[in-house]
């Protein structure tokens, strides 16, 4: 009988470190995943050619259907995800940033703001993203947004942060040009996340 | 006490890959669920309401983008898909059960509609390798007079039935 036990706890125990350690793995624990979007890490922003595509391994499939689940494969659009400002500091809610960038080469972009459950931040904003056909191209050739939780009225594009607490932002890029798909490292540059300041007072 | 360790770590591991494998899966057939909680049916076309704060079904949506969906079931046979030109940006894509994306198509690809004949076996135009499975159709609308003219043109021309 004690064997008995003693097997049945074995084997309840194992699946335990064997499920659990499959969890946290592929991000669905809210504990850091081990696997992650990495293989291609342009300035912070990090992506997977792998998303969507029937080459992805099991542990990168089974880390996206949890965090990007029905993602397109690469050659209809490719998806990079930032999760800290310039300083490489999280990005939070109580914090302002200006986000500026180049226009890439694709036939529509977008950044949207996500909370850290993976959905839109629940608020009613209406202001959960920028994209190509809002953004407004500078004399310097960039287009900016202000992100925090509050509209600035400044006249500036305003992506909203409000309720988001630590947050995310999901670059698309809708057929994007060939080089930008084969060597992004040197054919995208990727937008900048400047930090305004912060209401705690955290960082300036 | 090795013999002990052997099945433990052939527990572990064995559990862990089943872990790994069924995983997306579990996503994909609680977005289904989902899906069919809020009334889509297999082998139906739906029509998702403009994508805001609210959507919860999949992770991720973007609000710039309107969404009709398909629950694909090709237990009987093969499915038809029709995605409706509207002028600006279309897909069509469609989600194996384990969520690769085995097909994606867009409007530069093609003249006028997108349409597909979908199945899990024999002479079509998509494979999907699996039974079940999702579509999607993406039109990108970013102002009100865009989103009213593609969710009329999508509610009367987009497809999905089985042939």
């Amino acid at each position: 009988m004690g064997a008995l036990i003693r097997w049945l706890v074995a084997i309840v125990l194992a699946c335990v470190a064997g499920i659990g350690s499959a969890l946290w793995m592929t991000g669905w624990t809210s504990l850091p995943p081990l696997v992650g979007l990495s293989t291609i890490d342009i300035n912070d922003w990090t992506s997977d050619p792998a998303i969507g595509s029937e080459t992805a391994n099991p542990y990168m499939r089974a880390y996206i259907a949890r965090r990007g689940l029905l993602g397109l494969r690469r050659e209809e659009a490719t998806y990079y995800l930032r999760t800290v400002d310039d300083g490489g500091q999280p990005l939070r809610e109580n914090c302002a940033y200006v986000i500026e960038g180049e226009t890439p080469d694709a036939r529509w972009w977008s950044v949207t703001l996500y909370a850290g459950d993976n959905y839109l931040v629940e608020n009613e904003d209406d202001a959960h993203s920028i994209d190509m056909t809002r953004a407004i191209i500078g004399a310097d050739g960039f287009w900016r947004a202000t992100i925090q939780a509050t509209d600035p009225g400044d006249g500036s594009f305003w992506v909203s942060s409000r309720n988001a607490g630590q947050f995310d932002l999901l670059l698309r890029l809708y057929n994007a040009g060939d080089a930008v798909l084969e060597t992004p490292e040197t054919a995208l540059t990727t937008p900048d996340i400047l930090l305004l300041g912060c209401q705690d007072g955290g960082a300036q | 006490m090795i013999r002990f360790l052997i099945a433990f770590l052939a527990i572990a591991l064995s559990s862990h890959a089943i872990a790994v494998w069924y995983l997306p899966r579990l996503a994909m057939n609680t977005a289904m669920a989902r899906m069919e909680a809020i009334g889509a049916q297999a082998n139906t076309i739906a029509h998702i309401p403009p994508t805001d704060e609210t959507s919860r079904r999949v992770v991720r949506p973007s609000p710039d983008l309107l969404y009709s969906i398909c629950l694909l079931d090709l237990a009987d046979g093969p499915v038809r898909i029709r995605a409706a030109d509207w002028g600006g940006y279309l897909s069509l894509s469609l989600f194996a059960a384990n969520t690769d994306n085995v097909f994606a198509r867009n409007d530069n690809d093609v003249d006028g509609d997108i349409d597909v004949m979908v199945a899990n076996s024999g002479d079509v135009d998509v494979l999907l390798g699996s039974t079940r499975g999702i579509a999607i159709i993406r039109r990108l609308v970013t102002d009100p007079d865009a989103l009213a003219r593609a969710d009329e043109i999508r509610r009367n021309n987009d497809m999905c039935e089985p042939l």
